[in-house]
C-alpha cells in the first residue's frame, strides 16, 4: 500500500463521515449541554388548575420541534395533558394534545408542530396543563433549580413554592443550513484577513512546493544530493 | 536591472531556501537522504492539512481548560493556580505551552485570554464560574471573539514541534531506507495525529515525543538517557509509566538485578521531583483536596489524591465477576499486563530491539480492554507504525488502516468530537446533533451500531497485541514451528 492510498483512504474517510452527516442530519438538536450534567427535581404533578412552561429563544429559524423531559411518578396516567405554544406577545403558535398513557417514566416526550420559518432569536413560552387530572392521577415535569438556561426561566401557574430555574427541554429546528455555515465563516474571515491571508498563502504555498517537488523533485534534490557524496 | 534582480532574488527566495534545505538534511538520516524529495513532498502536504485546522477546529471542553491553565501559569506563578483547576494533566506538562505563551507574549501583550478572564469572588483568574466544568455559553463567548482563529494557531504551534519531532525520529530507527520513508508518510499523515493534535488540540503529544524519543535511545543501546526520558514523559502523563517497569526489565536482561533497579530509580527522578516540588506547597496539596472533594461528590470516597489515576487505570477496564453475591473482581487489563511483565521476566529471547513490539502490546491491550479518552489513543500510534513497518512493512499497515477506521467510530461516543469542533467556525455548531443521534434518526439504534464498531475495533487491536507478542518472543518462527517443538523434544527423550 503506498502512501497515495494512506492520503486518499484518510480523505475519503473524512468526506464519507461529513458527507453522511450532511445528508441525514436534518434537524438541529438545541438542547442546553450543561444541563445534562446538573441534578433535576420533580414537580408535585401537573392537575387542576396548576400549568408549568418555559420561556426561551429560538436560536434559528425553522423550530419545528420540542421534547419535555416527563416524569410520571411510576403509576399509569390515564388523562389528558396540553401542550400549548405562545411567542412573546402570547399569541398562539401550537396547541398539542396527548394522552398521558403515552407518557414514560423520566423519558423525553417529543412535541412536533409545523416548523416556524422566522423562529430565529424570537422569544417563545410553552406550558403544560391538564385540567382533568388529579393529584393522585398526573404526569410531572422534571426541572433544575439552577439557572442552567440563561436564556429562558421556569414558568408556573398555582405552585406553591414557585419553583426557580428551568425546565430540562430540548428544541429541534430544521436543518441549518450548509449555506449559513460557510456564510457565518466567511463574515469572520473578511473579519480577520491580517492572519487569514497569511495563513492562505502559507497553506498554498506548501501544496505548490508539494506538486512541484511530485513532479520535479528529483531535479531539485538529487543534483545536490550527488554534491555531498562527491565532496564525502 | 538584471543584476539587481537576481540579488534580490537571491536574498528574498534562494538564500533561505538554501538555509532550509541545509536544516532539513541536518534532521534527515544519511540512508534516506536520496529519497528527500519524497520526504520533503510528504511534509509539505502534512504541514498544509495541519496548517488548515489549527486554527478553525477545537474540543473547547477539554482544550480550552488546558490552554487557560497554561497563560495562567504564565502570569501568575508556578504555585498556585493548581488550587482552583483540578486536571488530568499533571503540573509539568503545562509548562511547555506555558513557556510558548511565554514568547508569544512579546508580540501579542495579553494574548487572547486577558480581555476574558474574570476573578471569582475567592480571587482566583478563571473563564465563567464553575471552571473547568462545561458551560457552553461561555465557550460560545470565547469563540466568537475575532482573535480565536490566531490564538487557536499559536497555541497549537508547539504541539507541531513535538509532532515532526516523532516524525523525524521515524526515520531514524531503521536500516532499510524505504521502510524509514514509509513510517515517515505514515505518521505524518495518519488520522489519529491530525485528528487528536490538530483538531481536538490536545497537548497529548508532548509526553508522547518524550516517551517515542526514550524508546528510541533505549533502542540505540543508551539505557539511562532513553529511560530518563521516558520517566519524564511518565511525570507529564502517567499512562508512560506502564512502559517503566518492561523497559527496565528489558534493558536490565542478562545483567545483575542491581542494575534493573538503578533504571528504575532513574526513571523515577522526573516524577519525585515533580511531586516533591508541587506536594510540598500546601495550596497545591489544597488543589488534590479539590479533587477528592469532587470524587466525594461523584460517590468516591475521600481518599488520597490518587483515586483519579486509579479511577482511570483500574474503573476504566472491562472485568469479570467470579461471583455475583460478592465483592471479587478481575479486572482484564491489570491481568493481561500482569501475564505480558511474567513474560518478559522469564524470557531469555527478549532484549532492547523488542521494545517497540512491547510497547505497542501493551497499548493495544490498554485500548481494547480499557474505556478510554479519545486523545489517549494517540499513545499506540507511534509504536504501532514502528511495530508494523518493521515487521511486515507495508502489509501489516492495511490493519493499522482498520484500525484508524474503527477508532472513528469510537470517538462518535461524544457528540462534542462531530460537528462541534468546528465551534471557532461557527459558535452555534456544537448545537449539531451528534453522530448517535443522527443514526438514531435514520432508524438506526446508533448505541448498538458503535458499540459493535467498538467491540471490532477491540478485536482487532487485540490481534495487534498478540501478533507483537508473538513477534517478541518467537521472532520469525511460525505458530507451526512452535507446534512442532514439543513433538521433536519428546522423540529424542
Amino acid at each position: 500500500m503506498s502512501a497515495k492510498d494512506v492520503l486518499a483512504y484518510g480523505l475519503s474517510i473524512i468526506l464519507i463521515l461529513f458527507s453522511v452527516n450532511l445528508i441525514i442530519g436534518y434537524q438541529v438538536w438545541d438542547e442546553n449541554p450543561e444541563m445534562r450534567e446538573i441534578p433535576s427535581m420533580s414537580l408535585d404533578g401537573i392537575y387542576g388548575s396548576i400549568s408549568v412552561g418555559q420561556t426561551f429563544v429560538s436560536r434559528y429559524n425553522g423550530l419545528s420541534r420540542i421534547d419535555i423531559l416527563l416524569a410520571t411518578h411510576a403509576r399509569n396516567n390515564t388523562e389528558e395533558v396540553m401542550f400549548h405554544l405562545r411567542d412573546a406577545r402570547a399569541r398562539y403558535i401550537a396547541k398539542i394534545s396527548i394522552n398521558a398513557t403515552t407518557v414514560t417514566n423520566n423519558s423525553y416526550y417529543a412535541f412536533s408542530f409545523p416548523q416556524i420559518h422566522d423562529s430565529k432569536n424570537r422569544i417563545f413560552y410553552f406550558f403544560l396543563e391538564s385540567p382533568n387530572s388529579t393529584r393522585a392521577n398526573a404526569i410531572t415535569s422534571l426541572f433544575t433549580p439552577y439557572d442552567s438556561y440563561p436564556d429562558g426561566e421556569i414558568v408556573s401557574v398555582n405552585i406553591e413554592p414557585k419553583p426557580s430555574g428551568d425546565l430540562i427541554f430540548r428544541t429541534y429546528y430544521h436543518w441549518m443550513s450548509f449555506s449559513y455555515v460557510l456564510s457565518d465563516f466567511a463574515e469572520r474571515i473578511l473579519g480577520n484577513l491580517v492572519f487569514f491571508f497569511p495563513l492562505c498563502f502559507l497553506i498554498s504555498a506548501l501544496i505548490f512546493f508539494a506538486v512541484k517537488l511530485h513532479f520535479n523533485g528529483r531535479k531539485i534534490f538529487v543534483r545536490r544530493y550527488r554534491n555531498v557524496v562527491v565532496s564525502s | 536591472m538584471e543584476n539587481t534582480n537576481r540579488a534580490k532574488y537571491q536574498k528574498i527566495v534562494h538564500k533561505p531556501a538554501l538555509f532550509l534545505r541545509a536544516t532539513v538534511r541536518k534532521l534527515v538520516p544519511e540512508s534516506v537522504r536520496p529519497n528527500i524529495s519524497t520526504i520533503a513532498k510528504y511534509l509539505c502536504i502534512g504541514l498544509a492539512i495541519r496548517f488548515f485546522l489549527m486554527p478553525i477546529t477545537l474540543l473547547v471542553f477539554d482544550s480550552i481548560s488546558v490552554y487557560f491553565t497554561a497563560w495562567v501559569a504564565e502570569h501568575y506563578g508556578m504555585y498556585d493556580f493548581f488550587l482552583y483547576y483540578p486536571l488530568a494533566y499533571p503540573p509539568l506538562v503545562t509548562y511547555i505551552p506555558a513557556f510558548f505563551f511565554r514568547i508569544y507574549e512579546i508580540f501579542f501583550p495579553g494574548f487572547f485570554f486577558q480581555k476574558h478572564v474574570v476573578f471569582a469572588p475567592e480571587g482566583y483568574p478563571t473563564l465563567y464560574y464553575n471552571f473547568p466544568y462545561a458551560n457552553y455559553t461561555a465557550y460560545q463567548t470565547l469563540m466568537s471573539d475575532p482573535q480565536v482563529f490566531p490564538f487557536l494557531f499559536l497555541a497549537k504551534l508547539p504541539s507541531l514541534i513535538f509532532d515532526l519531532g516523532i516524525a523525524f525520529l521515524l526515520l531514524r530507527i531503521f536500516k532499510d531506507p524505504s521502510k524509514s520513508l514509509l513510517a515517515f508518510k505514515v505518521w505524518i499523515l495518519n488520522p489519529v495525529t491530525i485528528f487528536t493534535i490538530y483538531m481536538m488540540g490536545e497537548i497529548e503529544i508532548i509526553p508522547l515525543f518524550f516517551a517515542v524519543f526514550g524508546t528510541y535511545l533505549m533502542y540505540k543501546d543508551k539505557p539511562k538517557i532513553g529511560i530518563l526520558s521516558l520517566g519524564l514523559a511518565a511525570a507529564m502523563k502517567p499512562l508512560a509509566l506502564l512502559l517503566v517497569p518492561l523497559a527496565c526489565i528489558v534493558l536490565g536482561k542478562n545483567k545483575t538485578t542491581k542494575r534493573t533497579i538503578k533504571l528504575f530509580l532513574i526513571a523515577l527522578i522526573p516524577l519525585v521531583v515533580e511531586l516533591v516540588v508541587w506536594q510540598t506547597v500546601s495550596t497545591l496539596h489544597q488543589g488534590f483536596q479539590l479533587i477528592v472533594y469532587e470524587d466525594n461528590l461523584l460517590g468516591y470516597p475521600r481518599s488520597a489524591q490518587l483515586t483519579n489515576w486509579l479511577r482511570f487505570g483500574v474503573d476504566y477496564s472491562a472485568r469479570v465477576y467470579t461471583y455475583e453475591q460478592f465483592i471479587d473482581v478481575i479486572y482484564l487489563f491489570p491481568l493481561f499486563y500482569a501475564m505480558v511483565l511474567s513474560l518478559t521476566i522469564f524470557s531469555k529471547k527478549i532484549d532492547r530491539s523488542k521494545l517497540w513490539h512491547l510497547f505497542t502490546c501493551i497499548f493495544c491491550l490498554l485500548f481494547a480492554l480499557n474505556l478510554f479518552h479519545s486523545h489517549w489513543f494517540l499513545w499506540c500510534t507511534p509504536f504501532m507504525i514502528v511495530f508494523f513497518v518493521m515487521a511486515d512493512g507495508k502489509k501489516l499497515l492495511r490493519l493499522f488502516l482498520l484500525i484508524n477506521l474503527f477508532y472513528i467510530f469510537y470517538t462518535f461516543y461524544t457528540w462534542e468530537l462531530q460537528f462541534a469542533l468546528f465551534m471557532p467556525i461557527t459558535p452555534s455548531i456544537y448545537q449539531q446533533p451528534g453522530a448517535i443521534t443522527l443514526l438514531n434518526n435514520l432508524g438506526v439504534p446508533g448505541i448498538q451500531v458503535v458499540n459493535l464498531a467498538r467491540s471490532a475495533f477491540s478485536g482487532f487491536l487485540l490481534f495487534s497485541g498478540a501478533l507483537s507478542l508473538k513477534h517478541v518472543y518467537l521472532g520469525n518462527q511460525s505458530i507451526s514451528d512452535l507446534i512442532r517443538v514439543p513433538k521433536t523434544r519428546g522423540g529424542d527423550e
